[in-house]
């Protein structure tokens, strides 16, 4: 067996361990497609799905804004089909802005950059360097767009860092009935604060204006250490690094640790990883744990865990922050008030022992900077934990995720718009100070509802 | 370099849009002409936008432009399978492989496409 292990292969095999019986497919809901029907839709993971009336790809923002000017029937956006949540599913039409995608305008004075918002975040890094910029964060997964990153409020890891919708200084919206406006801070504070996290509700957002920095380098290191030891110094270890986070192990004392840091240079080409590496053994030793049952796993991964040695990867800002997932999963991710994560975070991993949950997939642990946007889950005057629990897409998440929910709303956690979450627009209205204004703000903006589906509407509306 | 390959890919599908042929200078394996399938320019968009993310230098384990090898057995299944395997997703391939503009005629051209390649490919 080879001692080599990365936290991705864990990470992974974890993953993969996870879908015993998967097969990516479901032959019942490919058959509510009609035939002779439209293309049905269906997200990253799976499990949203439905069956539009058709998709819109408008070539130009002229071309969006005369197609909402001329039509009245109900429309969602889709960026890249990454939430988990139902914010797409319609049997109205789908509209979809990759037509819409690059740089549009930078300046080097202000370091500010003016992106497409069909961009996927992958494509924004070489495109930003090439201009002399690059993003202050990005979040985990690189093919998201830019609007339905935004629109979510997508974060990435670090005390120093809101999540992407804080670096916008600007926007485009076209408005559902086709009127193209302009907002920043100045000119419409109340309609940049709803837009920069909108879940599509509000209109298209076709451009924005992000706040960049010069390029940059970044230094990961991954190791394996006992939770309890991380939890204990978290805060210290995230004021001291650039990013830090934690996956902690289920039925395990051990958590994953990544941290990434600045650096001047780059030593040398950039060696390609090698979490790929499927015949070193990593993956049959998990399969054996994950052939236990789960009360019985702790002291076999007890003994594994501390065999994953110390690994370093160094690359440009955007290689290092962001890359594509292969493992699909569901996501439950809640962000607590930064003093609640560690009780928080106690908790689920102590339920998930105490009601042996035949899970093997990691939670993460990270905090995200507060921000002045109305939706946010990071909005307001304090930072916040961010804690996230996966199943590999194909499983039945929901036992698993009801069991953890009430416990993230004990500690007054914000579902995250784009993972699963059960609360609706009474419950969330207690978690936003500004939850109203957006409510009155979106029905002002879209009186006929018509960027509404049935998701919105109870997390927005009822 | 995914990025760069993608793109680097995308200007060659342009000229295969053009004059429905590929000249085969860029990265990929192919040492001689091939007749590939063509696709309209906005199916080229979308490809180059979604399916070349990982079809052009194998990401996540996805047989390769060119590679008549890595799709033999999906060239035994017919399109029919292909098809459906792309709407649903497979393996590591989530459903509409990324494309949320194309819809099912955009999806048969593009497995035309990409499967006409290796039919006269690379072995």
């Amino acid at each position: 067996m080879n001692a080599h292990w990365s936290r991705r292969q864990w990470m992974k095999a974890g993953a993969i361990l996870s879908a015993s019986g998967f097969t990516g497919r479901s032959a019942a809901g490919y058959a509510s497609a009609k035939p002779g029907s439209a293309t049905p839709w269906r997200n990253w993971s799976g499990h949203q799905r439905c069956l539009p009336a058709g998709r819109v790809s408008p070539e130009s923002e002229a071309a969006l804004s005369e197609f909402l000017a001329g039509s009245s029937g109900k429309i969602r956006p889709v960026g890249a089909g990454h939430s988990f949540s139902s914010l797409v599913p319609t049997e109205g039409h789908l509209l979809v802005i990759d037509q819409l995608s690059g740089l549009l305008d930078h300046d080097p004075g202000t370091l500010q950059a003016t992106l497409a918002a069909g961009t996927r975040l992958s494509d924004i890094g070489p495109e930003l360097a090439a201009v002399g910029q690059g993003m202050l964060n990005l979040p985990d997964i690189d093919r998201q767009t830019l609007a339905g990153a935004t629109a979510t409020a997508t974060h990435g890891t670090g005390l120093q860092f809101t999540c992407l919708s804080g670096f916008v200084s600007g926007l485009r919206l076209v408005k559902p009935n086709g009127d193209v406006v302009d907002v920043d801070a100045e000119r419409d504070p109340d309609l940049f604060n709803a837009a920069r996290v909108s879940l599509g509700a509000l209109g298209i957002v076709t451009r924005m204006t992000l706040q960049n920095r010069e390029p940059y380098f970044l230094k990961a290191k991954n190791w394996v250490q006992p939770f309890e030891e991380v939890l204990e110094s978290f805060d210290e270890a995230a004021a001291n690094h650039r990013h830090f986070e934690m996956f902690p192990l289920t039925h395990s004392d051990y958590a994953l640790v990544l941290s990434i840091d600045e650096i001047d240079s780059l030593p040398g080409p950039r060696p390609q990883p090698q979490d790929n590496d499927q015949g070193d053994g990593f993956g049959e030793a998990l399969a054996a744990v994950a052939a236990l049952p789960p009360s019985e796993r702790k002291p076999v991964l007890d003994e594994l865990a501390p065999l994953i040695p110390e690994t370093e990867e160094v690359g440009r800002s955007h290689e290092i922050l962001s890359n594509i997932r292969n493992t699909r999963f569901n996501e439950m991710e809640y962000s607590v008030p930064l003093e609640n994560g560690a009780p928080c975070l106690r908790e689920i991993l102590y339920t998930i022992i105490e009601k042996a949950v035949d899970v093997t997939f990691p939670l993460e642990y990270r905090y995200v900077k507060r921000d002045d946007t109305w939706l946010s889950m990071s909005s307001g005057d304090e930072d916040h934990a961010a804690i996230s629990i996966h199943r590999v897409a194909g499983e039945d998440f929901r036992p698993y995720f009801d069991l953890i929910e009430p416990i993230f709303w004990k500690y007054g956690g914000r579902p995250h718009w784009g993972k699963i979450h059960s609360l609706d627009a009474a419950k969330l209205s207690a978690l936003y100070p500004h939850f109203k204004d957006f409510q009155a703000l979106r029905a002002e903006i879209d009186p006929d509802d018509r960027m509404l589906n049935e998701h919105l509407r109870h997390v927005l509306v009822d | 370099m995914k990025v760069c390959l993608a793109l680097l890919l995308s200007g060659v599908i342009l000229i295969a849009w053009t004059d429905n042929s590929w000249a085969a200078s860029s990265a990929q394996a192919t040492e001689s002409q091939i007749t590939v399938a063509a696709l309209s320019a906005r199916q080229s968009t979308l490809w180059a936008g979604s399916c070349a993310f990982c079809h052009v230098d194998g990401n996540a384990g996805a047989p390769r432009m060119g590679y008549r090898a890595e799709w033999a057995e999906r060239l035994t299944q017919g399109e029919g399978v292909l098809l459906r395997n792309t709407l649903e997703g497979l393996n590591n391939m989530p459903p509409l492989g990324y494309c949320m503009a194309c819809e099912s005629d955009d999806f048969r051209a593009m497995i035309r496409f990409m499967t006409s390649s290796v039919k006269e490919g690379k072995p």
